[in-house]
């Protein structure tokens, strides 16, 4: 039921263009109807380009977000159970968060070149800094009589980091990655445009420079649907991994 | 046994740095606690006793004096402590709580723990509901949790901090009769802060009384009732009566001291 919900809006805003396009109240040069987006995207599903495009789009989102996700996870935890470290690392990630990804995208294209390093490092550098906050914000919000009841035992940092801290900074760390994904698509196909001879947002900017409008509304409908399904993914690995959030 | 004490406390002292300088939470404590011995702590809120509980579970050290539980048996634990605020892990099972202190000292044996386990978690009635998670408990069967995880291992000493305040009646009358019995199978030394004067008479050995802050101990009283005890049967005997009152009394001097002296501060 839930995820018939979840379809109704998207579907509606597609019958109401489709409406509009057969009606002729939307410029279908620049709009048009899903139906021809769809016989579009049934043609090039068939071209070894198309799916070339997406699998390279997708390793290059994957790696980019476990190359910021792991350090700023490892970053998080510190800052959150540590106050030296937290006051030492907090005005630096306040001050660069904010700063849009995206302009310094020439700066990384100097520095790592047009190959892939730069995509990679384009999606880590989004992905880190909202793994690092909302991570230490996880470390954070528990009660430190969660902390108590090892050291009660007598227990080892370790064991204290293990058996409390990281569970508890668990639905954090989750909140992120579901913020994350969507950053590393828009960072991911920003790069693209600018520096790649590859992947979906190339494929986008190209057909667009090329003026073949209906491709690039495939490439674009594309990103909906990844932004859709890895929204789906983390939530149902949410659910696997940690049953006991109400 | 010995007459050697299991827990002793010397001139004990803690101050606490506040905004505005110190903070004198407790001055010169006195206290031992025989092996296997139950002792019920009574005394005005803020006068510091679940800042001295905390310091006998290893959470904080005194300013002043020393403070030594003896260790008899090296394979057991040496103390677990039941808190006053709700404590048992969200990310964990029901059963997985009960098992925490015995898995995180690497106590857990595969053939004997389950055992353990499944045992207190029986005598605190939890045994249907072991594999959900605390989001799905009410906050009284929380406690009983919480009870449970400090039974499980058996420790040497039990810490056990208001364990039944946020209880309704009818549960805690079941507890505490629960709780002597367990606590006389497991041959633990008990230190039980409450602010019922009737479940320190039940439960206690000897009932100590405390100052208002900073907390001093002021009286030191023994109950000598037969165990085991039946609070409706000890109710009825003119000793019960007689102890109520002497403890009521001692408490009623600190806690019209304490609201005089917040009256006067809040001035
Ligand atoms: N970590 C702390 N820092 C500062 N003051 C504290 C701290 N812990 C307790 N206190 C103060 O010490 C006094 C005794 O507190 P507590 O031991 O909780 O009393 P009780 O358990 O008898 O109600 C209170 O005034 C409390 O505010
Ligand atoms: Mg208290």
């Amino acid at each position: 039921m839930s995820r018939f919900k979840s379809v109704v809006s998207p579907l509606l805003l597609l019958v109401l263009w489709e409406i509009c396009a057969r009606l002729g109240w939307i410029e279908v040069r620049f709009f048009p109807a899903p139906s021809t987006i769809f016989i579009r995207l049934g043609v090039l599903v068939q071209t070894q380009e198309f799916w070339r495009d997406l699998a390279l789009s997708l390793q290059r989102a994957g790696i980019g977000m476990v190359m910021g996700g792991v350090p700023g996870i490892m970053l998080g935890l510190a800052m959150g159970l540590f106050k030296p470290v937290r006051d030492f690392t907090q005005p630096l990630i306040a001050g660069l968060y904010p700063l849009p990804k995206i302009a310094i995208l020439p700066l990384l294209l100097l520095i790592f070149g047009l190959g892939e390093m730069s995509k990679y490092v384009t999606v880590a550098i989004g992905v880190f800094f909202i793994m690092v906050i909302n991570t230490s914000a996880g470390v954070l919000s528990i009660r430190p009589i969660f902390f108590d009841v090892p050291r009660s035992l007598h227990a080892s940092r370790w064991q204290i980091y293990m058996t409390v801290a990281l569970p508890g900074a668990l639905p954090g760390i989750f909140t992120g990655i579901r913020l994350a994904t969507g950053v590393a698509l828009l960072l991911l196909v920003s790069a693209e445009f600018v520096g790649a001879n590859e992947g979906l947002g190339y494929r986008i900017w190209w057909s667009w420079t090329v003026f073949w409008v209906d491709t690039m509304y495939v490439g674009l409908f594309e990103i909906a649907l990844l932004g859709f399904l890895s929204a789906y993914l983390v939530d149902q690995l949410e659910k696997a991994l940690l049953p006991w959030r109400r | 046994m010995t007459d050697e004490p299991k827990i002793a406390l010397r001139d004990i002292g803690r101050v606490f740095r506040v905004d505005h300088g110190e903070l004198v939470a407790l001055r010169d404590i006195n206290l031992t606690v025989a092996e296997q011995e139950f002792v019920c702590l009574v005394g005005p809120s803020g006068c510091g006793k679940s800042s001295l509980l905390r310091m006998l579970a290893n959470l904080d050290k005194p300013s002043s004096g020393t403070l030594a539980i003896r260790q008899t048996d090296p394979k057991r634990m040496l103390s677990a402590m039941v808190f006053q605020e709700e404590s048992v892990f969200p990310w964990l099972s029901v059963e997985a709580n009960a098992a925490y202190a015995l898995k995180i000292t690497g106590r857990y044996d595969r053939k004997t723990s389950p055992q353990r386990v499944d045992y207190f978690l029986e005598q605190t009635g939890l045994t249907p509901y072991r594999r959900m998670f605390p989001h799905q408990l009410s906050g009284g069967m929380k406690q009983r949790l919480s009870i449970a995880r400090a039974f499980v291992p058996q420790p040497e000493v039990l810490l056990m901090d208001e364990p039944f305040a946020a209880l309704d009646e009818q549960n805690k009358m079941l507890l505490q009769q629960e709780l002597e019995k367990l606590w006389e199978e497991s041959r633990s030394a008990v230190v039980f802060i409450t602010h019922s004067i009737d479940e320190a008479i039940l439960l206690g050995d000897r009932v100590v009384v405390m100052t208002s802050a900073p907390g001093r101990i002021k009286a030191d009283i023994p109950i000598p009732f037969k165990r085991p005890r039946q609070l409706s049967e000890i109710k009825a005997t003119s000793e019960f009566g007689h102890l109520y009152g002497q403890i009521w009394n001692l408490l009623r001097d600190e806690v019209l001291a304490a609201r005089a002296r917040n009256a006067a501060s809040a001035a």
